[in-house]
């Protein structure tokens, strides 16, 4: 539905991402930002529910807001949406307006996205990709309700194998790694398949001595002994003499089982 | 994730107090490391690493503090981290690092590290 944005300078978040409704709020969202100065206003009591693809418009709002230097503010956040965009680190981004009856920080609902037991991405090995696809691993993870601690071991689970396919996998062939997720009953299930040279991490020794790094600067292998020390059970497959597949599994300390 | 910048306070002659930031990852480790070693050759012997604004710390960040840590205890000194948050905390922890590195809770108990060694 048109929005006049003469006349009304809030445009409201829909309910449902759906192609036609993300397409209308954007058109809305340029036309608002084409004209007159002034900070934009976003209406998000529609969000019921709060998945991935609302964390994403909200993003790419914020992105055409800024380019025109616009500010932007949230109306009538909820507590699940303040929540889940503390914990990916993007609140600071906005200005927030708890919906009434809902301050800041106020957390009374155990599950934030809606839940998606699956997640896969192709990543192309660069920097700016493996980023990207850490904000859509941890959107995927908002959604199980699961503690800040796992969340960042998760996190960081992700980017040291990321980062040492970047480093290793991509001085090869140049291209990318596909990362997929599972939930079953209450693990996470994490597998990385990338198409370098066989590389068996769980060979690598699992302890550190800190002298010995120090005495010989220990470049690498850290990462993975971070790994090995934050998932619950690691294991590899070199397939078709042409794939490594890591498999990573870590339980997690949520309220119900994935279905 | 995206670097950022470090800021530096001199404490003293022999005192650097540097605030890390919000990441130290595979992208600006050496950053740290270059910052680290210059500071070390301009005779700061204490580097006092406050990391009250860190949310991330990838291996290489670790690496960054292993590798430079050697020339500050040489010269009688020590690289201090303040202020780390439970996260940051918690690598520390699954490497075993928390009692090999100088850990302390805050800015002040940092400062008195380097003028007692206690």
């Amino acid at each position: 539905m048109p929005f006049d944005a003469k006349t009304n300078d809030i445009i409201p978040v829909p309910g449902e991402i759906t192609n036609d409704s993300g397409r209308d709020f954007f058109e809305n969202l340029k036309t608002l930002v084409s004209g007159s100065g002034g900070p934009i206003n976003i209406d998000c009591s529609a969000m019921k529910m709060v998945t991935s693809n609302h964390v994403s418009i909200l993003w790419q709002a914020r992105d055409i807001c800024a380019g025109a230097n616009r500010e932007i503010h949230l109306l009538s956040a909820s507590q699940n949406l303040i929540r889940v965009l503390k914990m990916m680190d993007l609140a600071d981004l906005f200005n927030i307006h708890p919906a009434e009856g809902n301050p800041m920080g106020e957390i009374t609902q155990t599950f934030l996205l809606a839940p998606q037991n699956n997640f896969s991405a192709d990543i192309d090995l660069s920097v700016e990709n493996i980023n990207r696809a850490m904000i859509k691993f941890l959107e995927y993870l908002a959604g199980f309700g699961i503690s800040e601690r796992i969340t960042f071991e998760l996190q960081t689970v992700f980017y040291e194998i990321a980062t040492n396919l970047r480093i290793h996998v991509g001085r090869q062939c140049g291209n990318s790694f596909k990362f997929m997720t599972t939930c079953a009953s209450d693990k996470l299930i994490m597998r990385f398949v990338d198409s370098g040279h066989s590389f068996d991490p769980t060979k690598v020794p699992n302890h550190l001595n800190p002298d010995m790094a120090i005495m010989t600067k220990q470049q690498g292998g850290l990462g993975l002994i971070m790994v090995k020390r934050m998932i619950d059970r690691m294991s590899y497959e070199r397939k078709n003499g042409c794939l490594n597949i890591l498999t990573l599994e870590k339980k997690l300390d949520i309220s119900h089982e994935c279905q | 994730m995206s670097a950022n910048e470090l800021s530096f306070k001199i404490i003293n002659d022999d005192t650097l107090l540097i605030n890390s930031g919000r990441v130290i990852d595979n992208n600006n480790a050496h950053e740290m490391v270059d910052t680290i070693s210059t500071a070390q050759k301009k005779g700061y012997k204490n580097i006092i690493l406050d990391m009250s604004q860190m949310e991330f710390i990838s291996s290489a960040g670790v690496g960054s503090i292993l590798g430079t840590i050697e020339s500050s205890r040489e010269a009688g000194g020590d690289i201090i981290i303040c202020n780390a948050s439970d996260n940051i905390l918690h690598i520390f922890r699954v490497l075993d690092l928390t009692d090999y590195l100088t850990i302390k809770n805050n800015t002040a108990e940092a400062l008195d590290h380097c003028k007692t060694g206690t």
